[in-house]
């Protein structure tokens, strides 16, 4: 079913490792002349990840784009920085979407049943304008769609039949995004008992790497609040969107700061929050956290916006239960952390 | 409160029931590795999918006349269902004092039949691998058991509540949309009998339509028409386009208030925890003196939970310091004010269950 070329392009597949075991080639191996295209594509891989956030799909060598995912992998493990392992799984996931788009149903089906496990079934639906190749199961879907935002992935927007969720082929391919984007951060998690010496020197390169894009390594990933799981979704969200170095606007940015300043985190871990944003500038942002902190101009303490500003403005992200009685986001951490340090229900279950 | 314990057998529960005598039992919806440590290290397997349905969260028109409630914060009270924040001081904390009544439990019952079809026909349940509970007061829990649904986490869940409920659906990504067809704009939109929400939406607006016309602004002519058409012979022609005066944001409100007609109101709250302690079926409730138990499938429509979760026999005296009146078997009590009466026991213990009424010894 799949040709080499596939390999090449989904270098993430079953398929892919496997060939790359059948090889057996050591890592020490590698270092032999032949190999260097190998390594220097893993860093490539690395490099586009880091600075463009894209990783292109254009493929020269077959060879060489198979085996330098393994090591991209590797060396990431090796330098440990988690904003890096987002960024590179993001990357990595975008061009395999860009890729899987443009297969036929029959690749798409192979691929999504044997490396992700989904329960898929052919379809041949149009209902309306639309045209539905697939019937996805439901845990399968949800397990994806919840990490999309666009309200046509919510589930109350979709066709569901029977425990089988109808897609096109492109948002197949966007939910195997998900499934591309997890698996990597999965595995770029995994430390490896040793540093094999010939990476020694690449994984200083790629440390270095992961400074001049994403800034300093950071003591904490996420910035000391009182209570983590008392923060509404919103904020949770933009945290995530700067870890995974998307761009946050202007809103996204100055609800943050002033949320995580009122709930009193320490300037310097909001500061050091922005880092991941592409466009950073350490003065820049020192200089309008202190100003919404209160530091800075008029010495007012900027409070958090309002709900409904913040839903005009798309900030507002997936609110839950607790979003329907509030109107600011302060009001969410404090009426989420009343119930969490009360220990159990607040109201008694009937 | 007793928690976090496990019991290898039923009869060892049994036993432990006895020992404690709980006003209120509850289990885990959830499955751990090792239920009797401490939170944290429990370890968490996956959860039941439950769903909670109270006439606490509906809104019937009963309410006004038998619930009360109070602001913990400025004491303000007011009566029926207690808004979400305090009208006068924005609290959210409330207290409320509800009652039993035929009119809300039958609006429950009507939910969790809306919440049954959806969960056969859209989420593929299977009939078997469900459980219906009469929660021994004013409401009903349907457990789903699938080893699938289990691990699903909150979020998941979170999407499953709102499909049930049709919250925030967008009837234009069901493609309910105005397109030019040769220079005439016609409205196209879901058809009868499309999976889903579809064709759910297009049952919901024939409700709406003939239930609500004279409301929605239709003229009487125009409600008679709809009145008397056969339902399925006028949702099979193009009736996007067929009623005169009907434009696509008619349609959107109308199509809005369908799905709103034909969701289950359930709880959001207690179908998206994966840590969810339930009434355990079987066992009394301490607000009621009911039973809380299982009703079976076929049985749902005939149930009266007013007859068959009685649990006490009997006669007793109480003293009864007020109480509206209610049903219970096929008896009618009270009002009641200031009173000592002789009841049968199941009555007694809902009035003393409910702080109604005290024991006379
Ligand atoms: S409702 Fe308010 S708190 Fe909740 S997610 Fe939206 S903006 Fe945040
Ligand atoms: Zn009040
Ligand atoms: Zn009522």
């Amino acid at each position: 079913m799949l040709t080499k070329a596939d390999l090449a392009k989904y270098p993430f597949l079953s398929e892919a490792s496997e060939y790359v075991r059948e090889l057996g080639l050591s890592i020490e191996e590698l270092s032999a002349p032949e190999f260097s295209p190998v390594l220097d594509r893993a860093e490539g891989r690395l490099e586009e990840a880091l600075s463009k956030g894209r990783v292109s799909g254009n493929i020269t060598n077959e060879n060489a784009e198979i085996l330098s995912f393994p090591i991209s992998n590797l060396i990431l493990s090796l330098v440990g920085e988690e904003r890096a392992r987002r960024r590179f799984a993001l990357a990595e996931s975008k061009r395999a979407y860009e890729l899987l788009r443009q297969e036929d149903p029959e690749k798409l089906e192979y691929i999504a049943s044997t490396t992700f496990m989904w329960k898929l079934k052919r379809l041949d639906v149009k209902l309306g304008k639309r045209f539905y190749d697939f019937a996805l199961s439901l845990p399968n879907f949800l397990h994806n769609s919840v990490h999309l935002r666009e309200p046509r992935w919510n589930l109350p927007n979709r066709v569901l039949d029977h425990g089988f969720v109808y897609i096109t082929r492109d948002e197949a391919a966007r939910l195997m995004e998900e499934e591309v984007r997890t698996k990597i951060l999965e595995r770029s998690g995994r430390t490896p008992d040793e540093v094999p010496r010939l990476l020694g020197s690449r994984v200083e390169r790629a440390r270095g790497l992961v400074v001049k894009w994403l800034g300093l390594p950071t003591k904490y990933e996420l910035p000391r609040v009182p209570l983590p799981e008392a923060m509404p979704p919103c904020v949770r969200h933009l945290i995530d969107s700067l870890d995974e170095g998307k761009n946050v606007q202007h809103m996204g940015r100055f609800t943050l700061a002033s949320f995580l300043l009122n709930i009193g985190t320490g300037e310097e871990d909001v500061v050091r929050l922005f880092k991941p944003a592409t466009d950073f500038s350490e003065r820049m942002t020192r200089y309008q956290v202190e100003h919404i902190g209160g530091k800075r101009g008029g010495r007012t303490k900027y409070t958090c916006p309002m709900c409904s500003t913040l839903k005009t403005h798309g900030v507002c992200y997936k609110p839950d239960e607790i979003c329907e009685t509030i109107r600011n986001p302060l009001s969410y951490y404090k009426s989420k952390s009343r119930t969490l340090t009360n220990k159990g229900p607040k109201r008694e279950p009937n | 409160m007793v928690r976090h314990r496990a019991f290898r057998d039923p009869s060892v529960l049994l036993g432990a029931i006895r020992d404690l005598i709980p006003a209120h039992t509850y289990f885990s919806t959830a499955y751990y590795q090792e239920p009797t440590a401490a939170m944290e290290e429990k370890g968490w397997k996956g959860a039941d999918l439950v769903f909670d349905i109270d006439a606490d969260h509906l809104d019937t028109p009963c309410k006004p006349s038998h619930d009360k409630w109070k602001c913990k914060a400025c004491g303000t009270v007011g009566n029926g269902g207690a808004p979400r924040i305090c009208p006068k001081c924005k609290n959210d904390r409330m207290e409320e004092q509800t009652w039993l009544c035929d009119q809300c439990l039958r609006q429950a019952k009507e939910e969790t039949t809306k919440l049954l079809e959806i969960l056969y026909s859209d989420l593929g349940v299977e009939p078997s691998n469900l459980r219906i509970f009469f929660s021994g007061h004013r409401g009903y829990h349907v457990h789903v058991y699938s080893t699938q649904l289990q691990v699903m986490g909150e979020e998941e869940r979170r999407e499953i509540a709102s499909y049930v409920l049709g919250q925030a659906l967008d009837p234009q990504l069901h493609e309910l949309n105005e397109v030019n067809v040769g220079g005439v704009k016609v409205i196209e939109g879901p058809q009868l009998g499309q999976p889903g929400w579809r064709g759910r939406m297009v049952e919901g607006i024939y409700d709406v339509l003939s239930e609500e016309g004279e409301r929605l602004g239709l003229s009487p002519a125009q409600v008679k028409t709809i009145k008397t058409q056969d339902r399925d012979e006028f949702f099979k022609r193009p009736f996007w386009s067929s009623v005169k005066g009907f434009g696509l944001s008619t349609w959107k409100n109308l199509s809005v208030k369908a799905v709103d007609r034909r969701s289950a109101k359930i709880d959001t709250v207690v179908t998206t925890d994966v840590h969810r302690l339930i009434r355990l079926p079987g066992t009394l409730n301490g607000h009621t003196g009911l039973l809380t138990m299982q009703v079976p499938r076929e049985r749902l429509d005939e149930f009266d939970p007013f007859r068959d979760s009685l649990a006490f026999h009997g006669e007793m005296r109480v003293r009864v310091k007020d109480a509206p009146q209610f049903r219970l078997a096929e008896r009618q009590f009270g009002p009641y004010l200031n009173e000592e009466v002789e009841l049968p026991s199941y009555a007694a213990m809902l009035l003393l269950c409910k702080r109604r009424a005290e024991p006379v010894i």
